[in-house]
């Protein structure tokens, strides 16, 4: 029996363009009306959109509110790395020798599911928590004699606060990715370099991590390019990107343009930046990191 | 002897890390130094009526910083000649001890293992049982200068409070109804898409699949402005066409199919064709069950993530006939405005409620989650 048709004609784009089309008019319609928006002004309401040229841009480049956004965005993607990466990583390989594969399966599954819970949900908790008064981190830290911070609304602290609430959130699932390519790194390297007397601190660096590179990097990637978007509902309900726009980034400040000062310019050309951003990060990521993965057979 | 010691310590493996952080105290005391030194010229420098004030303001960051990279830089130094001699009694006493010790220490090893690990689960666990114990709580319990670990008095009052105040029920349905609509299409779609680019060839295919790729880096607050307009000018603020329509295709999704359908091979559907299969068919008696754990994974996590969406569903829809839970909860604080720490009983009463289906799902389906995940980090 032949293939028939599928390998050319038009029966392939039945299936693919159903796909294709709402993608086409909800990502990139509105990437391209983004750019045209950018240099308009405009309110959402008004019949009347003037053309400014680039006056959105120059007037974000005056506003401190913008180059604190730049800094935190950056700040953001410094800070929750250790989350993304770090620390789910030593974890993984605290339970990689665990025997007992039910006991490392319920492990897992407790670490997940701070990911499955509702994100807007658990940052309701966590004001709970961090509460000066009466909160349960401030209590804590007075019985250790330090003097409670209210993290939320301190300058020095809210971001900070912010990145702890979505590392907590983030650790379970990179874990799971990070043990699931721990394990499959074949058992008979390990059992070899342990016969020549490698000791498990050598064997990790030298066998089992370079073999799950391609894991990292690409964690390091998403990282890279999710967590401004990660770190937007922690903003919004933890401290609104106060105090004075010490926790804000990029990504909210299109949303407060947008729905907060009803200026569609700024926002546009704020969501234009954010975007270029990612994409310059990602091309750097790629160009430094990818020599260095190794992609198994 | 000394050579063999060395030789030893550097086979631990630990050595390589002590070094690194011997460096890295190493250049944290020469900062501390340089930073004492400039401090003082710049000290001596100046006039000497100055009032505390003027001085830190000429000095900036020197006055903040002053010493504390010393401080940390002797403290990090300590700890790493620590670490050395630790390193060295080891690698000495290491063929000195009887193989019964040895034993033991593995068993001890062992042991602090799992005492980490718990430590870990319970700190990560934490938030969820706080959340729960401050549900059950009074409000008199809540304003205690120390909190309570277990409630004084089982309030559960709090549920049906909660219930009067916002529509939870009506936030349940609105939720089921578009996280249900949005994971079809993005199945149906998603499927239909993932068998055209993993088995057809077509011109223009990489470009194409381009687009699916490009709008994987893509995140909705980039282009929400415009997508805003859009569904506005359609009247479909505050409907569920409004909530479910601009999510009904996730590029995730058809990456993810795409890949585990290009696993399966090409003779499979061959022989499906001469049983007289159609497309649609060898999809849905082929394709579907060969690759059941991915796309139930994927499913799944749609349907999850779908769930907990905020953005959009916050921006669409203002009104609370149509909000859903991740949204609705966030209003529990601005109802009860004016009495905020107060009521976190009753906030926490009403995350409880909210995250009940959505575990339970979880802890149902937890086996084919967790195994697809890894797969997924296998590739």
């Amino acid at each position: 029996m032949k293939r028939r048709g599928f390998k050319s004609g038009i029966t392939p784009y039945l299936y693919v363009l159903p796909a294709i089309v709402p993608m086409l008019v909800f990502l990139y319609w509105p990437l391209i009306v983004n750019f045209i928006l950018s240099v308009l002004d405009w309110n959402f309401i008004s019949p009347t959109r003037n053309f400014i040229g680039l006056k959105n841009y120059t007037s974000l480049f005056q506003r401190e509110a913008f180059s604190m956004a730049l800094i935190n965005t950056g700040k953001y993607i410094l800070g929750l790395l250790p989350w993304a990466i770090l620390i789910p990583l030593a974890i993984s390989v605290l339970i990689l020798t665990v025997k007992n594969k039910k006991l490392r399966d319920l492990y897992e599954t407790a670490l997940f599911i701070p990911t499955v819970l509702s994100f807007s949900v658990a940052c309701f908790v966590w004001i709970w928590m961090l509460t000066p008064i009466g909160g349960v981190i401030a209590t804590l830290l007075e019985s250790v004699g330090l003097r409670p911070i209210s993290w939320l609304a301190d300058h020095r602290f809210a971001l900070w606060a912010i990145v702890i609430v979505s590392g907590w959130r983030m650790l379970g699932y990179h874990e799971l990715l990070l043990g699931g390519s721990l394990k499959s790194v074949p058992t008979e390297y390990i059992e070899a370099a342990t016969i020549d007397g490698a000791s498990s601190w050598r064997i990790f660096w030298s066998i089992r991590f370079p073999l799950i590179t391609p894991t990292v990097f690409f964690l390091l990637v998403t990282t890279a390019i999710f967590v401004s978007d990660y770190v937007f509902m922690p903003i919004h309900i933890l401290t609104q990107g106060g105090p004075y726009n010490a926790s804000t980034n990029l990504i909210y400040l299109v949303y407060q343009f947008a729905f907060q000062f009803f200026n569609t310019g700024l926002a546009s050309a704020t969501a234009l930046i954010t975007f270029l951003l990612f994409v310059i990060i990602t091309a750097l990521v790629f160009y430094f990191g990818e020599r260095r993965v190794h992609y198994g057979d | 002897m000394q050579d063999t010691l060395l030789l030893r310590m550097r086979q631990a493996g630990w050595f390589d890390l002590l070094v690194f952080f011997l460096v890295l105290a190493i250049i944290l005391v020469g900062l501390g130094v340089a930073g004492l030194i400039q401090y003082n010229v710049q000290m001596s420098q100046m006039a000497e009526d100055l009032t505390e004030f003027e001085i830190r303001q000429n000095l900036g960051m020197l006055a903040l910083r002053r010493g504390s990279f010393l401080n940390i830089g002797q403290i990090a130094l300590v700890a790493v000649l620590l670490g050395f001699a630790l390193l060295a009694l080891s690698s000495y006493l290491q063929d000195k001890v009887s193989l019964q010790t040895k034993k033991n220490l593995g068993r001890l090893r062992v042991v602090m293992q799992y005492v980490v690990a718990l430590v870990v689960t319970l700190i990560m666990l934490f938030p969820i049982y706080w959340m729960i114990i401050s549900s059950l709580k009074t409000s008199t319990e809540l304003l205690y200068p120390v909190p309570t670990l277990w409630p004084r008095e089982f309030q559960w009052q709090n549920f049906p409070n909660v219930l009067n105040r916002a529509p939870f029920v009506r936030y349940l349905f609105n939720t089921l109804v578009s996280t249900f609509f949005v994971m079809l299409g993005q199945v149906v779609l998603g499927v239909l898409a993932a068998y055209g680019f993993a088995k057809g060839k077509f011109k223009g295919q990489n470009v194409l699949f381009l687009l699916v790729l490009g709008a994987l880096m893509v995140p909705i607050q980039v282009t929400f402005v415009p997508i805003y307009v859009m569904i506005s000018r359609l009247g479909w603020i505050n409907s569920f066409p409004g909530l479910i329509v601009p999510n009904l295709v996730s590029a995730y999704f058809i990456f993810m199919l795409r890949q585990a359908f290009k696993s399966v091979d090409e003779s499979y559907l061959d022989a499906g064709r001469v049983d007289g299969l159609g497309r649609i068919g060898l999809i849905w008696h082929v394709l579907v069950p060969m690759t059941k754990p991915t796309l139930i994974t994927i499913s799944i996590i749609t349907f999850i993530s779908g769930w907990n969406s905020y953005f959009w569903p916050k921006m669409v829809a203002t009104r609370d006939e149509f909000r859903t839970i991740a949204v609705g909860v966030t209003r529990l604080r601005q109802t009860f405005a004016g009495m905020e720490t107060a009521n976190y009983n009753e906030i926490m009463a009403g995350a409880v409620m909210a995250i009940i289906p959505i575990v339970l799902l979880f802890l149902v389906l937890q086996k084919y989650i967790m195994t697809g995940m890894s797969k997924a980090a296998m590739k």
